[in-house]
């Protein structure tokens, strides 16, 4: 069991990783493209479709790794007023809500994926993306982060102890 | 249903689902599973709303978002921040105030190479609090101007902040990004002002104490190796895009460059200051791109009700000057202030007041510059302001949160006297944006 969760732990942190080579891949997509024009080059054609793709998926690779992290924002202005039960209740509520939506979002998004690949349908920018594999990204993202508010709601971890302040 | 019981349910269901602790994403998306069964049928709204789901975040547009939170990361965790911070600390003579003035200098040159006010107000709470309180300075003197200065990141170019309301309000960023530069210069010079008066009214809130002489050859090095470099990348970022040469997006990702060729210079560019830089990045940009996500079937929800437009009807219907409206608006963003952050406040407001405004025939730019200063203030605000409480984070022991939210209020007066300044004389605003066109 303790292997398992280690493993799911290591998976959650690679999804991240990966993300974070996504937005590396953006800033240097970007540098290139400006170098190449800048030089009179023709620009590559690329570049604005793969940025924006990237946005969706670097969100969904990271969306689990930042429940486990507890770096939702969250607004806490009733919580801290509430009296402890009704926090503990409070948080259970919102676990399990948490996870209807993550589930029900996943499960369609999945549906949806599942008939573009059937269709054979395209998401046409500058490059054509399998419009299967957006809708892919969001039963990985939602589904993970459904696992994640299930650890919350089994009491293994407490979403709000220790929570990050994060903002921009 | 009637468009106000829509929208008082719709903005109801969010706020109340956020007041229990739902993380901010997930109440927008849970309103918007609602949202979507009450006005499509449960199956048809949730393909929808995961086919809106794939296109809330794949626009260009967004991309500087992650640029400019990286660039600030990087210029905070290469060591690049405590340079410029330490030349200004030897450039500032024997002052009345220093540290104080130190902090607003400092401060401001972190807004304009960074887009996160958090990131800037910890930074300067940790560098200059232990300081200041060792050298006697009194709290009021020394929370202050961190929290004001702190919150200048917000407004003045790269605002991760204002790339996000551009691009939910559908205005150009690049012109919103401009048209903080005026305003958050005259609030940063309104913050010397409040503290020149404070210390003359109370000198010995702030003791003066000797300070080493620096050589007017020191002080030349010291800009040119520590301050002129840094004005390359503000230039990178800001002036590229006033220039017209290149896209906020494109502009951002220089930005990074030039951190990343600075730090290579300095010497301080390590794998470690990257690879946090890129995971503290990623966290932010994950976050805020899920509220986006979450809010973009929300707001579409708010337009298919009738909410947005009767809304906006209702308020245009009622014989009431458009400079009324102007502030009841304002004073909605600072209540909503008092209880959450930033970018839900954005999320619940853009999609109504932003069609007002345009209705009312605000100029939409100068309209984002009066928004993104009600949200800096929103920050300093008790009891739940988020730099409040990052203050506190980094303030010593025994610090309240009314001494922190009471050393606030005079910044907090400034940014409020400001937005009345911008009322009367909106060029301050909307000039360098017009030099676009």
């Amino acid at each position: 069991m303790a292997r398992i969760g280690k493993a799911y732990e290591a998976l959650i942190g690679a999804l991240a990783g990966l993300a974070c080579a996504l937005l590396g891949l953006v800033f240097l997509a970007i540098v290139y493209d400006v170098v190449v024009r800048t030089l009179g080059f023709q620009p590559p054609y690329w570049v604005s479709a793969l940025t924006e793709y990237a946005l969706l998926f670097m969100t969904m690779l990271a969306a689990p790794w930042l429940v486990r992290r507890k770096a939702h924002v969250f607004v806490t202005s009733l919580l801290t007023v509430l009296p402890r039960f009704a926090r503990r209740l409070a948080g259970r509520l919102v676990y399990a809500g948490c996870i209807a939506i993550c589930l029900a979002i996943g499960y369609y998004a999945a549906s949806m994926g599942l008939e573009a690949f059937r269709l054979g349908e395209f998401d046409v920018r500058s490059i054509d993306m399998p419009r299967w594999l957006l809708f892919a990204s969001l039963p990985l993202g939602f589904g993970l982060c459904a696992v994640e508010f299930a650890r919350f709601l089994a009491g293994f971890d407490d979403m709000y102890a220790g929570a990050d302040r994060e903002g921009i | 249903m009637a468009w106000f019981e829509a929208g008082g349910l719709l903005m109801g269901l969010v706020v109340g689902l956020m007041l229990l602790g739902m993380p901010v994403a997930f109440a927008f998306l849970g309103v918007s599973v609602i949202g979507v069964t009450l006005y499509m049928g449960f199956e048809t709204g949730l393909k929808q709303l995961s086919a809106n789901a794939t296109n809330a975040v794949t626009v260009f547009v967004l991309v500087p978002l992650p640029l400019f939170l990286l660039m600030g990361e990087l210029f905070f965790r290469t060591g690049l921040a405590a340079r410029v911070f330490d030349a200004f600390d030897r450039l500032f003579g024997r002052l009345p105030g220093r540290l104080s003035y130190l902090t607003v200098a400092g401060g401001t040159t972190f807004a304009a190479l960074t887009g996160a006010s958090m990131a800037s107000t910890a930074m300067l709470g940790a560098l200059m609090l232990p300081e200041m309180a060792r050298r006697g300075y009194k709290k009021h003197l020394a929370m202050g101007p961190i929290l004001g200065t702190g919150g200048l990141a917000m407004i003045i170019p790269p605002s991760g902040l204002a790339v996000l309301l551009g691009s939910i309000a559908r205005i150009d960023i690049g012109k919103l990004l401009i048209a903080g530069v005026l305003p958050g210069l005259l609030l940063a010079a309104m913050y010397v002002a409040v503290i020149y008066v404070q210390v003359r009214i109370d000198p010995d809130a702030a003791p003066q104490y000797a300070v080493e002489r620096v050589s007017l050859g020191e002080k030349l090095r010291l800009v040119a190796t520590n301050i002129l470099p840094m004005g390359v990348i503000v230039f990178m970022v800001i002036g590229l895009i006033l220039l017209g040469v290149a896209t906020p997006s494109e502009s951002a990702a220089f930005g990074v460059l030039g951190v990343l060729i600075l730090a290579a210079a300095f010497g301080s560019l390590t794998v470690e200051a990257v690879r946090t830089s890129l995971l503290n990045a990623l966290k932010v940009t994950a976050m805020v791109f899920l509220i986006i996500t979450g809010s973009a079937t929300f707001s579409q929800i708010l337009a298919l009700s009738g909410a947005s437009s009767g809304m906006v009807r209702w308020a245009t219907g009622q014989e009431v000057a458009p400079i009324l409206l102007l502030l009841v608006m304002f004073a909605i963003l600072l209540f909503l202030g008092m209880l959450m952050e930033q970018v839900s406040i954005m999320m619940l407001t853009v999609p109504i007041f932003f069609p007002l405004a345009q209705a009312l025939g605000f100029d939409l730019i100068w309209f984002g510059v009066i928004m993104l200063l009600a949200l800096e203030i929103s920050l300093a605000t008790p009891p739940f302001g988020l730099g409040l409480f990052v203050l506190m984070g980094v303030a010593p022991k025994g610090t309240t949160l009314v001494e922190v939210a009471v050393a606030a209020l005079p910044y907090v007066g400034s940014a409020i006297l400001l937005v009345l300044i911008l009322i009367a004389v909106p060029e301050i605003a909307t000039l360098l944006p017009g030099l676009m066109d």
